[in-house]
């Protein structure tokens, strides 16, 4: 029952003739959802809040190629005290303000993003029944998760059911890759799959044909391959294969040729400019919103973009039995009036900052149950910080500043429970064991001032000795990335912050984020497995110096941010049902990685853009009720796709 | 002024004598002058050049940040787009000077190189003699925004006043922004020994 309030006043000054569905942002988890109703016919009005840039002018020409402006000056993101969120380690504290750093304008973070395109594992979707209460039954796991506080749910939706969506945005988006375990009957049976393996291919063929030996079986490759390997990529293949694993290079949502998408939009190729993650793409060759859904939105005259709409408030009527529908949403224009928008069906894709902002300020607790407790925020996840690993080699040129980010190859033996063997036999008795892994890979864009910023420890940050290791070190460093994998907790959350209000008086989002056991083991662990690859690396490539942390870090937040409106079974312990419908508000749909009740040791942009895609075709195929969250079809979407050979 | 630089530059001494010319002037070269500065007095650009140098020093093999145009830099940014910075940089290089003088009787520009590291490094660890003269902002703190403006002075595009004449991207070997990189440039394992250029030369 609600025991939160909506924000008073901010009255409207304009109230707008109704709209069929009102969607709150032009992201990642907007534009898939947006597209599949404006195929089916609904009236679809997407609000941004901040500008139409568009890649041609604003991302063209030698717009992007200017470090200082995009990355320290923070050009594509927005600048201004009234777009702070507030952020602190622990429960006890008081937070702290931070700009915020998504981009504000149409396509939103998707414009700067790296690129990094996965399906999750089978197992990322049922953490509790497959891994918790399955593989590991026998475990005594009460110091990782009942006295930290740890809340793992299964994902509502499995993926075989799933799976046709991944494939649906990989060719209507545009992702590349090159399978690792495919289909050879058109089911989704692993023994009857292919593998590809790099290790089982002869040496210099592995960037033909080597896949990830892990992943979820897919039906088919992707549309076209992934990025090529440059000088990073090849050290880090070798020093692998040196191992005895594998790697490949990881799927990457760039067009690498000219290519056309099964939605008509004609794409150009990858010309591997350098300024990518971080940076709009200079010639939409990286896969967005501008690159690859408005060129084909823009056609349809039931869908429109109104931009310099500050959403801050879905107001609702009661609907009985604690529930209530949504009427309209309130907003900002560019001169600051209060305008009123009724809709039949709302939409929040706003990231999960405002998307649980805009909740919270609208009285909505998510709440269906007898109980006071304010579900909407919690279950918040982001990646936890800390374990790193870097080189300089002596004499080995690489030339980092010579490829985009996510012009990598990445090693899978340690994400997920892909190693656990290892973790059984090796941690366990050590009392270190803990659940899930990291992503290990090998970026590039290793540009001047990032890497005049991150210097061994042993060499001092200025003077002659600084000047002399950056001379030579600039172009022979590279550092690993290395993503682990945090589960929910109770004490992980998102909320309004008590002081702290934007330019307009409304209050901000309050991240509480502290780091519990499981991560604190995980990023020690995979710190140092780091380390180990990379010192490795120096004894087959001439020597060199490695460098890194394995312990816990929360001076910077990744910006994989997840959690506050988690999909379940029931209303007792989600916010929103497998067709991300909130239980509370039938005719409210939060949708994005504020959905997901558990992270995945992969990035999470192709799981929102397939949940965006999966929402869109359950509200156009009739698979919801908007008068009740609990009448669904359990026969679920079909993805309607192109027949592809 | 700068006839005779590039006269000493080209001489057998080269760099280096021009540099003991400075030197034997007490550092009273005439760089900071010829320059124009918008919001730097001449003392405040003296000591910034002078810590500066001190973070990326000239050496016979290449040109330091003071050639770089680092103070440029810092000065054009303290006016543009870093100007809430400004009483910071003017609080933080008084007490930088201040601190000077009380541990060896002069400013930081008058210093022997030697003395400037010792200063610097004390505002870095913030040592209880540092935090006593510095009052508006922890000398750490200070040293951190020096560290960070300098190095961005060194390796940002030109048009911003500071990497002049590319002598930041030349020390590092960065060949500048360029639309697209080959299959074989990506593959080479060796320098890449590309013609230098800016944003404005793309």
């Amino acid at each position: 029952m609600s025991r939160l309030l909506p924000l008073t006043g901010f009255e409207p000054s304009q109230i707008l003739s109704p709209v069929e569905v009102l969607v709150v942002g032009t992201g990642a988890a907007a534009a898939p959802l947006a597209k599949e109703l404006v195929d089916t016919g609904f009236q679809v009005v997407c609000l941004e809040r901040g500008p139409f840039q568009r890649i041609n002018p604003d991302f063209a020409g030698r717009n992007m190629f200017d470090e200082l402006k995009i990355a320290y000056r923070r050009d594509m993101q927005p600048q201004g005290r009234d777009l702070y969120v507030t952020f602190r380690d622990d429960l006890k504290k008081k937070a702290t303000p931070r700009p915020y750093r998504m981009r504000v304008g149409v396509g939103g973070s998707i414009e700067h993003w790296a690129g990094q395109s996965w399906r999750f594992y089978e197992e990322d979707f049922a953490l509790r029944s497959q891994v918790i209460e399955d593989r590991y039954r026998d475990l005594d796991l009460s110091d990782l998760l009942k006295n930290e506080g740890a809340s793992v749910q299964d994902w509502p939706l499995t993926y075989k059911e799933v799976e046709p969506f991944y494939e649906k945005i990989e060719y209507e988006v545009g992702v590349g890759g090159r399978p690792g375990v495919l289909s050879t009957n058109g089911t989704l049976d692993r023994s009857q799959a292919r593998l590809f393996d790099s290790r089982k291919l002869g040496r210099g063929q592995d960037t033909e044909q080597g896949g990830n030996i892990f992943e979820a079986v897919r039906r088919k490759g992707y549309p076209f391959p992934p990025l090529r390997d440059n000088q990073i990529d090849i050290t880090f293949r070798n020093t692998i294969r040196e191992m005895g694993l594998s790697s490949f290079h990881v799927p990457t949502a760039i067009t690498n040729e000219t290519w056309t998408s099964e939605l008509g939009v004609d794409r150009a190729g990858c010309s591997y400019c350098v300024f990518c993650a971080g940076y709009g793409c200079w010639n939409g060759s990286k896969s967005s919103t501008l690159s690859a859904f408005l060129p084909y939105l823009e056609k349809k005259n039931n869908f429109s973009v109104r931009t310099f709409c500050d959403v801050f408030r879905v107001n609702t009527k009661d609907a009985g039995k604690g529930r209530k529908l949504a009427t309209s949403v309130d907003y900002f224009d560019a001169s600051g009036t209060v305008v009123r928008q009724p809709a039949r069906i709302v939409i929040l894709a706003a990231y999960p900052f405002q998307t649980t902002r805009i909740l919270l300020n609208s009285g909505i607790d998510g709440n269906l149950t007898e109980s006071d407790e304010v579900l909407v925020g919690k279950y918040f996840m982001n990646r936890q910080e800390g374990a790193t690993a870097n080189v300089a080699f002596d004499s080995h040129v690489l030339n980092g500043y010579g490829g985009p980010a996510v012009q990598r190859r990445g090693c899978e033996h340690f994400n997920g429970e892909n190693f656990s063997e290892i973790k059984l036999k090796e941690l366990l008795p050590k009392g270190q064991f803990f659940l899930r892994g990291a992503f290990i890979g090998s970026p590039s864009q290793w540009l001047p001032i990032l890497v005049s910023n991150m210097t061994p420890p042993n060499i001092p940050s200025w003077g002659t000795d600084y000047k002399e290791y950056l001379r030579k070190g600039f172009s022979r460093f590279m550092g690993l990335q290395l993503l682990v994998e945090p589960l929910p907790y109770e004490d992980k959350q998102l909320d309004l912050d008590p002081t702290h209000k934007d330019r307009h008086g409304i209050p901000i989002c309050r991240i509480t984020n502290p780091p519990h056991e499981n991560e604190r083991r995980m990023v020690q662990f995979i710190g140092q497995k780091g380390q180990e690859i990379l010192t490795q690396a120096t004894r087959l490539f001439g020597g060199g110096q490695v460098w890194g942390e394995s312990s816990v870090r929360m001076a910077h937040m990744m910006t994989h941010d997840t959690g506050g409106t988690r999909m379940g079974s029931s209303p007792d312990n989600s916010v929103t049902n497998r067709y991300g419908q909130m239980w509370q508000v039938p005719n409210l749909f939060p949708v994005g990685g504020s959905l997901f009740p558990s992270m995945s040791g992969h990035n999470p942009t192709q799981t929102i853009w397939m949940l965006s895609s999966w929402v869109g075709s359950a509200i156009a195929q009739k698979c919801v009720d908007f008068e009740n969250s609990e009448r669904l079809s359990q026969k679920g979407p079909q993805a309607k796709r192109k027949n592809r050979i | 002024m700068q006839n005779r630089r590039k006269f000493l530059r080209n001489t057998t001494y080269g760099t280096l004598g021009l540099h003991i010319w400075e030197q034997a002037l007490g550092k009273a070269s005439p760089t900071p002058t010829q320059r124009t500065y918008r919001v730097l007095t001449p003392i405040q650009a003296k000591t910034l050049e002078a810590i500066a140098e001190c973070i990326w020093p000239s050496s016979p093999e290449d040109p330091g940040a003071i050639e770089a145009g680092v103070v440029t830099f810092i000065d054009r940014s303290l006016s543009e787009f870093d100007h809430r910075l400004k009483t910071t940089y003017q609080n933080g290089i008084a007490s930088t000077n201040a601190f000077s003088h009380s541990k060896f009787g002069r400013n930081f520009p008058a210093l022997s190189t030697k003395q400037q590291n010792e200063i610097l490094s004390a505002m870095e660890q913030g040592s209880t003699e540092s935090q006593k003269i510095f009052t508006d902002i922890s000398p750490s703190e200070f040293f951190e925004l020096l560290l960070a403006h300098t190095r961005q002075g060194l390796f940002s595009d030109p048009l911003y006043g500071g990497n002049q004449n590319f002598i930041g991207w030349k020390s590092i070997g960065y060949p500048g922004p360029r639309f697209l990189y080959t299959a074989e440039m990506q593959t080479k394992f060796a320098p890449l020994e590309l013609p230098l250029r800016s944003i404005a030369d793309m």
